[in-house]
């Protein structure tokens, strides 16, 4: 049997000349067929079809889809922080949108029923000031001018001609004059630094006044109980019971008491360093800098594998759109290859 | 072998008319090359109504395409590569699969008319050639019948060259394996 190179050439080359000619009528179909515009299909429905034709490609993707998507879902659940149902809810808020509790409302027994407004603020500030002495003197005034005062200092005087005398202090005024207060205290010195925050805290007041009538019942009807004859035993056990309740309500009165002090008067740390002092830098030694070099060198490190981590799970949150975007361009690709 | 008569030259030139919508030029070019379309879906197809159909689609892709053509390849490198890509897309589509020699008879395969014809060579090389895959056909059928150069076969079939040398090594295996058997039922029978 003939099966070299050579032996194949002679068979494919008796083979060509018994090889079906194209029927005549071929031609005119295809002159009918090109005299005549091609439809156009619908592009989207023309993919679908080809599409509808890989069922395993389709199901795969699919499939990666909902994993992702599951997924991703769950990361989310675990780890936002928006997803885990605090009770309490706190928020950094811009000064002049942070909302000021009702002026009636303030003082009453029931101002804590209105969950939105209890909200407990507070704000810090550092300063630089000419003269801290007289910056004291003035914050002073200040908490005075707005219903407070000041709860804490610490005045840190220099020991080195070199160092800046500075203070920290403790304001606490009015809530409904916080603006005023921080607008005043502004005036004082230049701003280095400015924060404030506020804490919803209506549910914590609320689900304790709950737990006040509560226990408030409890103790009514412990002294109902004592007042029935019983035995000494009986008694006393009903006493106990009755010291654990009033611990209780104290404590909670106590905390009920607390809150709404946070509520209607609000904490401002002030922090006020002298200016117009220039310190001379200190000559780093070479220990100094090789030993700054290494910090620089590993934070560097650790920056670098944190990026690389964030970009990962950026490229996993992100797998949904990339994914399709791929095999979009592949579909591209590959339909481009096949021409010239 | 089934070659072309027309010069490179002459055949992009007539490219470019069709381009520019010239039903002459298109006819020109479709009696230069029909027939080896037709032939090379036959080849691939087994079956003279789908290499009918291939054969008319390449030309009227040729007469639609004709605009995109742009030279780096031969002309009949582009056409083939037309014609074998509606013939892997029909097949793929169609479901049409080569029935094996072992179960089938040759006729089932190649249906040509006229193939009481052929002599016991070629009818035992279609035979053998049915029972390769359609990849392992194509390359051998460009090589053998349409003399063309590996290089051009990697175009056409739209893959590397190193994977069209694998492909005609295992096809070139595998076809002279199915001579050897056909021979040895030839002399037992």
């Amino acid at each position: 049997m003939m099966t070299g190179d050579r032996d194949l050439e002679e068979l494919f080359r008796a083979r060509a000349s018994t090889l079906p000619e194209p029927p005549p009528e071929l031609f005119t179909r295809t002159m009918e067929r090109i005299a005549t515009p091609p439809r156009r299909a619908n592009p989207i429905v023309a993919y679908w079809q080809r599409l509808g034709q890989r069922t395993e490609l389709v199901f795969a993707v699919t499939a990666a889809l909902l994993v992702t998507t599951f997924g991703l879902g769950q990361l989310l659940h675990a780890y936002s922080p928006g997803y885990g149902g605090t009770s309490e809810r706190i928020a950094t808020i811009k000064l002049d949108r942070m909302p000021t509790p009702p002026a009636a409302a303030l003082g009453t027994p029931e101002f804590a029923a209105d969950r939105d407004a209890a909200i407990a603020r507070t704000a810090s500030i550092a300063l630089l000031v000419r003269d801290v002495p007289a910056a004291l003197t003035a914050l002073d005034t200040v908490a005075r001018a707005n219903g407070g005062l000041v709860t804490a200092i610490n005045d840190s005087l220099p020991t080195d001609p070199g160092d800046a005398h500075t203070a920290t202090l403790t304001l606490i005024v009015d809530a409904r004059r916080l603006d005023a207060a921080l607008t005043s205290i502004g005036t004082l010195g230049a701003q280095q630094a400015r924060t404030a925050t506020a804490q919803a805290i209506g549910d914590s007041i609320v689900d304790d006044r709950a737990r006040l009538r509560n226990l408030r019942r409890e103790e009514t009807d412990l002294l109902h109980i004592m007042d029935r004859s019983g035995s000494v035993a009986s008694i006393l056990d009903v006493e106990s019971k009755l010291a654990d309740v009033r611990g209780e309500i104290e404590h909670l009165d106590a905390e009920v008491a607390e809150m709404q002090h946070r509520v209607a008067t609000s904490q401002i740390d002030v922090t006020l360093t002298q200016a117009g002092l220039t310190v001379a830098p200190a000559t780093p030694t070479l220990a100094d800098h090789f030993a700054g070099t290494w910090h620089a060198a590993l934070r560097s490190v650790v920056a670098g594998l944190t990026s690389i981590l964030d970009a990962a799970l950026w490229l996993v949150a992100f797998a949904p759109f990339w994914i399709v975007a791929a095999l979009v361009a592949l579909a591209i690709v590959l339909r481009l290859r096949s021409r010239f | 072998m089934v070659t072309s008569a027309g010069s490179d030259d002459g055949e992009r030139t007539l490219i470019a008319r069709i381009a520019a919508n010239d039903p002459v030029a298109f006819e020109t070019f479709y009696h230069a090359y029909v027939r080896r379309a037709f032939a090379f879906a036959f080849t691939l197809t087994g079956v003279t109504d789908l290499a009918e159909e291939i054969a008319g689609d390449t030309m009227v892709e040729v007469w639609r395409s004709a605009h995109r053509y742009t030279g780096r390849a031969r002309v009949a490198t582009w056409v083939f590569a037309i014609a074998h890509h509606r013939a892997i897309g029909m097949l793929r589509r169609k479901h049409v699969n080569v029935v094996p020699l072992d179960v089938a008879p040759v006729a089932a395969v190649w249906d040509e008319p006229g193939s009481d014809r052929l002599g016991d060579g070629s009818a035992a090389l279609n035979a053998a050639l049915a029972t390769l895959s359609p990849q392992h056909r194509a390359v051998l059928e460009l090589a053998y019948t349409f003399d063309c150069t590996q290089a051009e076969i990697a175009t056409i079939v739209n893959v590397p060259l190193a994977t069209v040398k694998t492909r005609t090594f295992h096809a070139k295996r595998r076809l002279r394996a199915a001579l050897e058997r056909s021979s040895l039922r030839a002399d037992a029978s």
